[in-house]
């Protein structure tokens, strides 16, 4: 009971870092990078999604949406939505168009961009 | 106009039940059945009123959620999206919980007969319990997750009964000069659950305002935490009014002319400050914190 009641305590008082609304931490490939073809367009956010209002769209340099498939969650991690490559990119610049629904019920939406050489 | 509607729900969907709740928790510890079986039947007409008003305003938070989330205002009508929403996401499931126990409540006030407060009490404590796992209060995951709802669950319970038990105070006060003797007992118990509440509520939502803003930190600029401010700031004048109600004003109800309706007006200023509180986070809990 004690080491339980210690548990709650301490996973509240710990000062880990949450925000509410989903914002893009990590993008792979990162924002403006050069990389070799990427196995996996993968964002990580700050809060958990919700992946049945969450997307991930690719579009190339002439702005046409590529088919990809639908983003779905990392297994393990809500807070994290990929796209598989089932064949690799040609070389070009692409445009990562996201819209994340977060567990607070809160929408966000933006983009990256990167270079496959 | 979407966004507007949508604060008003929230705003209706909420207050309605907190008062529902307040009141029939202040009958269900009154210590006195026969009094609180009296004013529970004088009170019915108020919390059907109140339970009606918060079923439609609970049921087209759905709709007006599948708009926001699809950009589409055809969305608010469309079953797939609809049931898309409600089922798949975590606003959707909190909304269940929320619409569910608001439907019963208002089955238990509309059925013949009259509902004792206590179960009343408990149907609303369920529908507020919908509305406080939603919202920011779900942002953390895992174990603080959990406890982050069950303290958001625990500020809205403390503030409804704040604000509802003075619906059954005020009818105490308008007919103090002939029931004084029934309703002082009953007064002094809800004295101690008043300061139990007071004190709950104040320190759940400093704990909560915590929670949300550790992440993003303080900013002037953030819209959210200008109404928070002002939030504060009302609740600040609410817990003086109630300072001053306790240890000014009752003590001096024998020998005072003044008291009774100073109390009286004191109240109604608590109800409508605590109102306009209510208000306010159904505005800015819409909003991003930083």
């Amino acid at each position: 009971m004690k080491k339980t009641l210690l548990a709650c305590a301490v996973a509240l008082l710990l000062p880990q870092l949450a925000w509410a609304h989903a914002h893009l931490k990590h993008a792979v490939p990162a924002n403006q990078s050069t990389v070799t073809s990427p196995t996996a367009i993968r964002g990580d956010y700050t809060e958990g999604l919700n992946i049945a209002f969450s997307s991930m769209t690719v579009a190339g340099a002439d702005g046409k949406a590529l088919d990809l498939g639908k983003a779905a969650l990392v297994p393990g991690n809500d807070k994290a939505m990929d796209l598989a490559m089932s064949k690799p990119l040609p070389a070009g610049h692409y445009t990562v168009t996201w819209h994340a629904l977060s567990k607070d019920g809160h929408k966000t939406e933006g983009k990256w961009s990167f270079t496959v050489k | 106009m979407l966004a507007a509607a949508n604060v008003a729900c929230r705003f209706v969907s909420a207050l309605a039940p907190m008062l529902v709740f307040g009141a029939s928790l202040m009958l269900a510890t009154s210590g006195n059945a026969q009094v609180a079986q009296r004013l529970n039947a004088r009170l019915r007409p108020m919390l059907r009123g109140l339970a009606t008003i918060a079923l439609p305003a609970a049921l087209l938070l759905l709709s007006l959620e599948a708009a926001f989330i699809t950009d589409s205002h055809a969305a608010m009508r469309d079953p797939a999206t609809l049931r898309q929403v409600a089922l798949f996401t975590d606003y959707g499931h909190a909304w269940m919980v929320q619409g569910l126990f608001t439907s019963i409540l208002c089955l238990a006030l509309w059925l013949p007969g009259l509902r004792s407060p206590a179960l009343l009490a408990c149907l609303s404590a369920c529908v507020l319990a919908g509305v406080g796992i939603n919202g920011h209060a779900a942002m953390d995951e895992g174990l603080p997750g959990l406890a982050h709802m069950a303290n958001n669950v625990a500020h809205i319970l403390c503030s409804a009964y704040w604000i509802g038990a003075l619906m059954v105070v005020l009818p105490l006060l308008y007919s103090w000069r002939d029931e004084h003797r029934n309703a002082g007992p009953i007064m002094a118990r809800f004295s101690t659950l008043g300061h139990v509440a007071v004190a709950g509520s104040v320190l759940t939502g400093i704990l909560d305002t915590w929670l949300i803003l550790r992440g993003g930190g303080l900013s002037l600029h953030s819209r959210y935490q200008q109404w928070l401010a002002a939030k504060i700031a009302i609740v600040l004048a609410m817990t003086i009014l109630a300072l001053s109600n306790r240890y000014y004003w009752v003590p001096r109800l024998a020998s005072d002319p003044r008291a009774l309706p100073a109390l009286r007006r004191q109240v109604w200023y608590t109800v409508a400050a605590g109102s306009l509180a209510v208000l306010l986070v159904a505005l800015f809990g819409t909003l991003p914190p930083d």
